[in-house]
Parts: structure tokens; sequence; C-alpha cells
């Protein structure tokens, strides 16, 4: 079986509402972050979400994919269509952007780790 | 606008540790890029740090320490694996303070495993940390003390009157707001440029912007022609791109490294040592085989295991210091998305990892603008021409808490911070940072970015020739103009990732400007620098180039570098002031 060529991308918000929809080639061995910066290169610039380390250990780009709270740049696409949402912590920004609250412990980040 | 005495640019090791000196006594004002604690490169970083081997068995209580060792035993091996390059002043005062600096750390609760013989060192020095854990604590023990954090604030420029900093105009990306922050003093600690290159190992906000500020300021740079590249870094999968477990592989395996054909490639670079030669000849033995056609398909080198059985692949990686524990690297599967390393190599390519040279500064941190202090990577001195392992995060920890130090005198000397008013540079810098908002057609800030980085990898990265660096030089010209026509197309006023781009290529393009002009004056082949038309070094070019702007125009100065190294029979003597180093090279 052949693996399908075009995936959906749907950005949810923390309401679960529907804000953004892309349509977009799988590419083996990207990362879901690796997909969203080439979303924001194509087609939306203006697709907000956090990138660091892009080594899963400092937790900036933590979102939830398909329903579970998981780290971005450590996630492979697997082609399927993916659903994506805002962190469950820190202070919710805009499309996939979480900051955190200033200092101190990172609300959260051992779920994900 | 917020009025601070010290003002410190960046939240890696480096910043952190400055305001923790500093808030003792001074009023702290920190700004970073992204995430506080978490966006400069000390997270992601390799996390070995040397101290020297009799230090550690006595202050740190670590075993393997060897008593032989001393601190100007390692900064003889400094001096050496940098080539002659790095200043001995400096270097002798980071080898004699990284031991209590990290004694400190220790008690505020920092682990430390050890110890590793790294190559270059003559002894085991390197100690074995973790670098998240080290951002946790420092950014713990920050939130204890009175130091006012802005996150997700861009520093753009360093406003200067009468030739003295003032403080910094910054862009807030939560509401695309200018902001002003004014201090006594300011602190540079933002880390190299890594991220000028394609294939990077460091986090995605290295874009060398410190460094820039600190050029168009009219700072001394030195040593730019020397970012370092750590061979071995992965290639594929896209999501693993940058990871450096694989040079932990080649570093302590029998790994092969192979070109198109096959060929142990190093075998025409060091047949002795073969993949465990420096880093800069690895470096470079694999950029000659990109750039002659022998490279793997997607443009870097293969690296294989294959040749060992599969249960010793298994145990080696498992033991590795960097902690593969179950195919595991930070929150990477390895077992799924690696190939098999019992069958199949990987390809990977010498990533930009370090910045060598940089910001110049005297002991005291202090650079040669009045009010500007730069801490941490991105100064010159220490490296030369080639960084030994384990000196990026020990870098940081000692010239951040000496940069602290400093700006702590700084602050309780002068009384008030100075006014601005007439003669600063705020309306232009503010201008220039929005323009891009308002222009209404011209390039993408992405594609740019995109177009930079291509054609800094094609001229000035592990392989150079004259000529390839004198057309990038002239192709800069018109990238600066594309620059100014910047055009954003998306108009959102929360997290404008395109302004934030946009901002980013103007800093890329100063410091490929000046590593581009530092490696074309070099006219030899030295540490981390190869040039195909100058190949030998060159016992002249003991010597530092450095870069100065000064009212628009580039001066350049090439000086002696600040040792000298004086070679009878075996030994080589390296001295500084009356201070001497003695080395066999044995």
């Amino acid at each position: 079986m052949e693996t399908r060529n075009i995936m959906k991308i749907l950005i949810k918000n923390r309401t679960n509402d529907i804000v953004k929809e892309f349509g977009t080639n799988y590419e083996k061995g990207e990362s879901v972050l690796n997909l969203l910066e080439r979303l924001q290169e194509t087609d939306d610039t203006s697709l907000a979400f956090l990138r660091e380390c892009k080594s899963g250990k400092c937790g900036a780009c933590r979102m939830r994919i398909n329903g579970k709270e998981r780290l971005a740049c450590t996630e492979e696409v697997t082609g399927k269509d993916l659903y994506l949402a805002p962190s469950n912590y820190g202070i919710y920004v805009r499309d996939l952007l979480c900051i955190d609250v200033i200092c101190g412990e990172v609300e959260g980040s051992d779920n994900v780790r | 606008m917020l009025d601070a005495d010290v003002l410190i640019i960046g939240s890696g090791a480096a910043g952190m540790l400055a305001a923790l000196e500093s808030s003792q006594t001074a009023k702290v004002v920190m700004i970073s890029k992204g995430s506080f604690g978490r966006d400069g490169a000390t997270i992601s970083a390799q996390a070995d740090i040397a101290v020297d081997s009799k230090s550690c068995s006595k202050l740190l209580g670590l075993t393997r320490g060897d008593e032989s060792d001393s601190a100007d035993f390692f900064a003889a091996d400094m001096l050496q694996e940098g080539s002659d390059l790095g200043d001995a002043e400096l270097i002798d005062i980071h080898t004699h303070s990284i031991p209590k600096e990290i004694k400190k750390l220790v008690k505020l609760g920092l682990k430390l495993r050890g110890l590793e013989h790294n190559p270059g060192h003559r002894y085991p020095r390197s100690v074995y940390i973790s670098a998240v854990e080290l951002c946790n604590i420092l950014r713990k023990e920050i939130s204890h003390r009175q130091v006012f954090t802005f996150q997700y604030t861009v520093a753009c420029d360093l406003v200067i009157r009468d030739g003295q900093v003032l403080g910094v105009i910054a862009l807030d990306m939560l509401t695309r707001s200018l902001m002003e922050f004014r201090a006594k003093v300011t602190v540079l600690c933002t880390g190299g440029g890594m991220r000028l290159y394609p294939y990077s190992t460091a986090p995605c906000g290295l874009t060398g912007d410190g460094l820039a500020m600190a050029y168009r300021a009219g700072a001394e740079m030195s040593d730019m022609e020397f970012p370092m590249f750590l061979p071995y870094s992965l290639l594929l999968p896209r999501l693993l791109q940058g990871a450096t477990f694989t040079h932990e592989l080649a570093m302590l395996t029998g790994a092969h490294a192979l070109n198109k054909r096959g060929e142990r490639y190093l075998e025409k670079w060091d047949s002795i040592h073969m993949e465990r030669t420096t880093r800069d000849i690895n470096a470079v033995a694999a950029g000659m085989e990109i750039i002659t056609g022998n490279g793997s398909p997607n443009g870097g080198t293969w690296l294989s295991l294959a040749h060992l059985p599969r249960n010793l692949i298994n145990n080696i990686v498992s033991s590795l210091p960097e902690g593969l524990n179950n195919w595991r690297d930070g929150g990477f599967d390895l077992k799924k998305l690696l190939p098999n390393l019992s069958y199949d190599a990987l390809e990977t390519i010498p990533a930009a990892h370090f910045w060598n040279g940089g910001i110049v500064i005297d002991k005291d941190c202090k650079t040669s603008v009045p009010g500007l202090l730069a801490a941490g990577e991105g100064t010159a001195g220490l490296h030369g021409a080639n960084r030994i392992s384990g000196n990026g995060l020990a870098h940081a920890i000692v010239w951040g808490v000496r940069a602290g130090r400093t700006a702590a005198k700084i602050a309780l000397k002068q009384r008030y911070v100075l006014s601005k008013g007439d003669g600063d540079n705020i309306a232009q810098i503010s201008e220039n940072v929005l323009k891009p908002l308002h222009k209404k057609s011209g390039c993408s800030p992405i594609e740019l970015a995109k177009i930079i980085r291509t054609k800094a990898w094609q001229s000035i990265s592990l392989v150079r020739n004259g000529h390839d660096i004198n057309s990038f030089l002239v192709d800069l010209r018109g990238l600066y103009i594309e620059a100014e026509e910047q055009c954003i197309r998306s108009n959102t006023s929360v997290w404008n990732a395109e302004l934030l781009v946009a901002l980013q290529n103007v800093n890329m393009l100063d410091i490929a400007k000046v590593t581009a002009t530092s490696a074309y004056l070099r006219e030899e082949s030295r540490g981390a620098h190869y040039r195909t038309d100058y190949p030998q070094t060159d016992g002249k070019w003991v010597q530092n180039v450095v870069i100065q702007k000064k009212s628009e125009k580039d001066f350049f100065s090439i000086c002696r570098a600040k040792n000298s190294v004086a070679a009878k029979g075996n030994s080589i003597t390296r001295t500084y002031g009356d201070k001497k180093y003695y080395e066999n090279s044995d």
C-alpha cells in the first residue's frame, strides 16, 4: 500500500474550535515542528508557535498533538491527518502559541517529557 | 521606558549567572528573545565541562582525577588547541576560575558525573552535567532574587550617545511594540551566530544578534573567521537534523566515516587517529568530500557502525556519557527513528556548533565600547582558532560571573542612569525595526533568510577559498539592499514571526560580512579555518584579525596574538608576560 501523499492539518484553539486548516504533502522523517515551519513558509506566514532547542529539551514547542500533550519537535509526522491544539499549560496567546509564567519551574513539563 | 542599574541581554548560563552575581547590589533587568532561561544554547549543550584533573579530584571529589595535572597545563592545552591564537591572560584566568565556579554550582544542587578523557586534553578533564538541570537550577535561583525578567523581548539595537552605550531598544513579540531599556551598564550574553548556516546544532534563536549589535555599536570583533563545526552531526531524518549523539558515537567507538565510494576518507588526513582526530580536521575532511562530489546523496557523508556486532553496538550506545539509555536522546525514540545501525550507515554533516571568536573583551569583560560588557560564547580570546572540548559551558559559567561582578562595580560607582535626549540613535533604530511593516512590496524575510544561509554555507563554511569569499562579499552588497526592502505579508501584531526573521536577517548579514572579511584576510589554514588556496598553516599568521566599524566603514587590523610561542627541540614554551607554560610535544 502506498502512503497517502496529501495530509490535512487542523489547528484548534483551547475550546476545540478549528481556527486554521491546511493541506500539505507528507514528507518522510519530518517532525510536527518541521511541518509547521514549512507551513509558515509556504501557506501562512502569520502562523504562531514557539520553537527553540528543537532537540526535545526546552519544552517550548509543547502542544496537543491528536489530543495528547507532546513536544512538536520530537513527534514524527506519520502521513495521517493531524489535529493540533495549544498546550493546556501556560498562557494561551494565539494559534499554537502558549507562553510560560516568567521564571521558576516550568509548568507541566514533566507531563511531556 | 525602564531604568536599571544593569541590563542583561540573553538568558543562557552566562546571562543568568551575571544576573545572580550583580543582583546582590544592583537593580537588574534581563531580556530574552525566547522563553526565559531556556532559549539560549546552554540547554542544548553537550554538557561536558573541562576542569583540570587535579581540581577535579581535590576540590570536586571526582575519582579518576590525575593529580599531576594543573590549571597551567590546562591553559597550555587550550593555547595549543586554539593554534596559538588565544589570549593567554584570559585563558589563565579561565582555567584558574572554573573549579571554584563549578564548586559553587554544586552547592546549588548541580550533580557531576565524570571523569572522561576527551581528545585535545592531556589529562582526563571532562566533567559531565545535565544542561537541562543547570538551566533549572539557575532559573530557580533567579526567581528568588529581585531580577526583572522580560521574555519574548527581542533586543534590536544598542542605544548610543557620544560613543557610550545607554541601553537597548527591544521589540516585544506579544504586542509588537518597541520598548526602551536604560541602564548604567549593558551586558551582552547573546551567544554565537551558528544559525547563519543551514546546518547547525544550536537552537533556532542563535542568529548572532548580540555580535551584530556590538559590531554596529563599533566594538572590536576578533577571530570571527573561526566558527566551529561539529563533525558527524546527524543530517537525516529531518526531525533529528543537528542531533549530536552521532558525534559521540564517532568519537567513542570504532565508527567509520565513509564517502560515496565507501572509502574511509580520513586516511588522507590523519591515517593514525582516523575518525578520532581533532574536530577541525574531521570537519574539513568531510567538507572536502562534499565539495568534490564524493558525499552522500543529501549533501553530507556517511557514518557507519555496520562492521561492529549488533550486541556490541547496543552496549556502546547504552554506555555513552551522553546517556542514550534505551536508545532515547532527549525526547526522541531513536529505535523508531533511526535505521538499524547493524546494517545501515547514517548520513551526517559537520554542523555549526560554536562561535570561537566574537567581541573583544578584557579580563573584566569590558568591550571596546564604554558602557558595554560581553560574556560567554561570542566573545573572543579564549578559544583562538579551535575550541577544545568541554569549554563551551565553562566559557559561559566563568565569564558570566565575571561580567556580573564588573557590572555590579560599575553600577555602584556610577550614580545615575545617563539620560538620553539629543544625539542618540533611538529614532533611527525604531525606523529600521519597523520599516518592513510599512513596505508594500519587496522580498519575503523567510525567503531571504534561506538565501543568506545557502550562500554562507557555500562560501564561508567548512572549506573556503579566496575567490568564493570575495564573490560572497560582492553578493552581500545585493543582499543588504534586499534586506532594506524586506516586506512583511502578515499584519498581525501578536507574535509576528516574519518581523523577527526580518530583524535576524540584518544581524546575519552583519556577522556574515565580518566572518567573510576575516576569512578573506587570513591567507592560511588554521584550526576551524581551511582555505584550499592556502592549505598550509603559516607561522607568520600567529595573529588575530580584528575588525571594527567606525563611522559606517570597516577598519581591520591584524595584530600579534597575545601570547608567544618558542619551540626548542622537542618542547614548546608558551609565555605571556612573565608567566610561562611548558609543554612537551610528545
